[in-house]
């Protein structure tokens, strides 16, 4: 492009050089083609089957899964690490989240959010308007659809993590507000449904003043209406993890 | 003023010969790398880059009959990659205590030791003048571009540059101190 500069001194033309020298390595670093969108999706499906999900991530992202179930009494729940192949996870991966990532089946059994449900479904639907909401206003919170209701948890208001959550169900239209929560105030956490439970893991948090991400987890049981907290993940805390139900584990990935 | 002529000369050309589809392809890699290579310097992690390019190619997409029309649709695309920059920076959605991605990580690109630490030192300073910098030093925009491009007043822009390009220089002779001193050890 050429364009009028405003005059450099040696030490600056210097630094533009160096600066411009990496965004032509990293422009060059892989074809354009890499993660091109594909053809047969529109709008969110098509930005989010344009990339190979898994691309780059698999060699370094730790692969948790939790193995067990929690009974409406209980908190049983085995915990292993394993250090799955690349095909694996993504066939593990993949695909529940492209179906339904930004529908009610977020992190739903595979099913739920199908092609034939979301694309012609939407197309031929129309919008309502939800009934205002008990929760304050907020951003990066966690949802899921649980069959009959939307729970909605955590995110940012202001400046300030919130650990409050609500319950909506279209079938009454009206909110319920979740009991309060073991999990401490939190964003951009990572959240399923299991067909009985909402499971919430990691996230962002402020502590001592700082921000830190959060490695505990906790299941909200809406048979019971309570919280039961997980034991700890065997890997650092971490913000916008991926995170699947697979019908008997969770799997939070990146 | 040709160079606005010949632009829109070359939209209605596309408009007129492409498909919406042929046309956001060829458009899309034109465009793609530039704007993964820009997310990476103002956020320092590269998967972050290419899912924010992503995020902006796709909103392109979806208003393609719209912006292939603009006078300058990567301007466009480009804005709203740097917008989510910001926005994400700034919820926090962006990884927290981020450090650009290790040389050693193979999904990292294939910069130097003398690269990372520069692109380490962006992310040191303030959002704005990050994103001006690298406005002005890699995308090539004038001063004036960079004011009508991040909604700020000229004088605002050039404070910014100042700063940004202060805090780099010394950053840049620091380094190569360092590396004298490491030729001198040996």
């Amino acid at each position: 492009m050429t364009v009028e500069q405003d005059t450099l001194s040696p030490a600056e033309e210097r630094l533009y050089a160096e600066l411009q020298g990496i965004a032509e390595i990293v422009e060059s670093d892989k074809p354009a083609t890499a993660f091109q969108p594909q053809r047969s999706g529109r709008g969110d499906a098509r930005r989010r089957s344009a990339r190979p999900f898994f691309s780059g991530v698999a060699s370094k992202a730790a692969i948790v899964l939790f193995v067990g179930a929690i009974a409406a009494g209980g908190t049983i729940f085995a915990v292993e690490r394993q250090a799955g192949s690349p095909s694996q996870e993504a066939t593990s991966g993949g695909g529940v989240l492209l179906a339904g990532d930004t529908g009610p089946c977020a992190g739903q059994a595979p099913g739920c959010g199908s092609p034939q449900s979301s694309a012609s479904a939407l197309a031929a639907g129309h919008w309502t308007t939800f009934p205002s909401g008990p929760l304050s206003t907020r951003v990066s919170q966690v949802e899921v659809w649980t069959g009959s209701e939307l729970i909605i948890w955590g995110g940012v208001g202001g400046s300030s993590e919130l650990a409050d959550g609500a319950a909506y169900n279209p079938a009454t239209r009206t909110w319920r507000m979740l009991p309060p929560s073991p999990l401490s105030p939190r964003q951009n956490a990572s959240a399923v449904w299991t067909g009985s439970e909402m499971i919430v893991f990691g996230g962002s948090g402020s502590q001592d003043n700082s921000a830190a991400s959060l490695d505990d987890a906790a299941a909200y049981i809406p048979a019971s209406n309570r919280w039961v907290m997980l034991p700890t993940a065997p890997i650092e805390g971490r913000v916008s993890a991926s995170a699947i139900w697979t019908g008997r584990q969770l799997i939070v990935f990146g | 003023m040709n160079r606005i002529a010949t632009r829109s000369a070359a939209r209605e050309r596309d408009v007129e010969t492409n498909t919406p589809e042929d046309s956001f392809d060829q458009f899309y890699g034109r465009t793609v790398r530039k704007l993964v290579a820009q997310g990476y310097m103002l956020c320092g992690d590269l998967q972050d880059a290419e899912d924010m390019a992503q995020e902006a190619l796709g909103r392109a997409w979806r208003d393609w009959a719209r912006v292939r029309t603009l006078e300058d649709p990567a301007g466009w695309t480009r804005r709203v990659l740097h917008n989510l920059v910001v926005s994400r920076w700034r919820r926090g959605k962006v990884r927290l205590h981020r450090e650009p991605t290790l040389a050693a990580d193979p999904t990292a690109p294939e910069l130097d030791e003398r690269q990372f630490d520069l692109v380490k030192g962006l992310q040191m300073l303030p959002v704005e003048q990050r994103r001006a910098l690298v406005l002005s030093s890699v995308v090539g925009l004038a001063v004036g571009e960079i004011a009508l491009d991040m909604d700020a007043n000229e004088g605002t822009v050039r404070v910014w540059l100042s700063r940004a390009r202060k805090a780099m220089v010394e950053q840049l002779a620091d380094m190569d101190a360092n590396e004298r001193g490491k030729g001198d050890a040996r």
